[in-house]
């Protein structure tokens, strides 16, 4: 009679629990369904604008993992021209020290139509800066190294609405569900990681 | 000491609580992707573990707060904090880039040496629970059924 109510008891507990998850998980749902379209005209958008693969990605110039999806995806959308557009979005990670100074610079080379240039460089020598006491000359560095106009950087760097485009696509991302990155929304379909985008892209080209 | 060992094991229970809870309210897709960045496991695997992983480690911590099926539920601890030490182990001889090990969801950033240490004194902790099971039992549901006899 005992096991009898405990077993009932356990059902009773794994219900319960199931429903609450299942409850705070539909109440909680992220509060953005869609990410929020880039002007394909502006310096973070790269591609065809009708490109079958649209894809947005959070990144922190910080991350090991963004460093290795930027090296896919510019190998796939030089294979194959046309197929994909790719938005760029900032999630500097809290833990990452470098994550928001380098979306700062990021954000100044866009301002001057130098996005792409700073973005590949900067994740290339990811290693050499993300180590230093002081990453902040090494991004100088390749500042100069694509030429950005020193004069427009600093008054960019000094302007303190630069931080809120930063953290306007942290909060949308939050608002998506992002938490870690490189997060990718392919067609609007979030994966995380570079493993499961390329399943994801490999998924799409095979069907078309 | 016997009347540490409930403290013991609610304590570990929440730890798994809000593990598994911190996982579960997310998009999986966040789990997959620490699933994924320490390459144990093919493709339908990692897909299959980011979906029931959360839930397992949910139950197992209720199940220990509260203390039902304490016996099964730390042998269930047992084994996943062995799993726990091994995947992350073999994550630091392989060197593999993980910065922290995404155990907690975002909640808690521990990285991989951290985590090591972590478990293994949880696991520690679970064998004394499971040699001293009557004392640990103390407050616990199956009490109450045994009582109940």
């Amino acid at each position: 009679m005992a096991k009898k109510s405990k077993q009932f008891y356990t059902f009773v507990i794994i219900f319960v629990i199931v429903g609450f998850v299942i409850a705070v998980k539909t109440t909680k749902r992220p509060e953005a369904t869609t990410v929020a379209e880039i002007d394909p005209k502006v310096a973070r958008f790269k591609g065809e604008a009708n490109a079958p693969i649209k894809i947005t990605e959070f990144i922190d110039f910080q991350c090991p993992a963004c460093a290795n999806g930027a090296k896919y995806l510019k190998k796939l959308m030089e294979e194959r021209p046309g197929m994909i557009s790719l938005t760029m979005k900032y999630f500097p990670l809290r833990g990452h020290k470098y994550g928001l100074p380098s979306a700062r610079y990021a954000q100044c080379a866009a301002k001057q139509n130098k996005f792409w240039g700073f973005h590949d460089r900067v994740l290339a020598s990811q290693n050499d800066w993300k180590k230093l006491n002081d990453a902040i000359p090494a991004f100088e560095h390749l500042a100069k190294e694509i030429n950005l106009n020193s004069k427009q950087l600093k008054a960019c760097l000094a302007d303190n609405a630069l931080n809120e485009s930063i953290t306007q696509d942290k909060m949308e991302g939050t608002a998506l569900g992002v938490k870690s990155t490189p997060t990718y929304f392919v067609n609007g379909k979030m994966v995380v990681g570079t493993k499961s985008l390329s399943l994801e892209i490999n998924k799409i080209l095979k069907l078309n | 000491m016997a009347n540490i060992l409930p403290i013991i094991r609610v304590l570990i229970g929440t730890v798994f609580v809000v593990s598994g809870y911190e996982k579960l309210i997310g998009p999986y897709q966040n789990f997959l992707y620490v699933i994924q960045s320490y390459e144990v496991l093919s493709v339908p695997l990692e897909e299959a573990v980011a979906r029931i992983f959360p839930w397992i480690e949910l139950f197992l911590g209720i199940f220990l707060v509260v203390g039902l099926w304490l016996s099964l539920s730390l042998k269930g601890v047992i084994v996943m904090l062995l799993s726990f030490i091994i995947i992350v182990s073999q994550a630091i001889v392989r060197k593999l880039p993980i910065d922290e090990c995404g155990c907690f969801g975002q909640m808690i950033s521990l990285p991989l040496k951290g985590v090591l240490t972590f478990d293994t004194c949880l696991l520690v902790l679970t064998l004394v629970l499971v040699f001293k099971l009557d004392p640990a039992s103390r407050f616990s549901v199956d009490k109450y059924f045994e009582k109940a006899v």
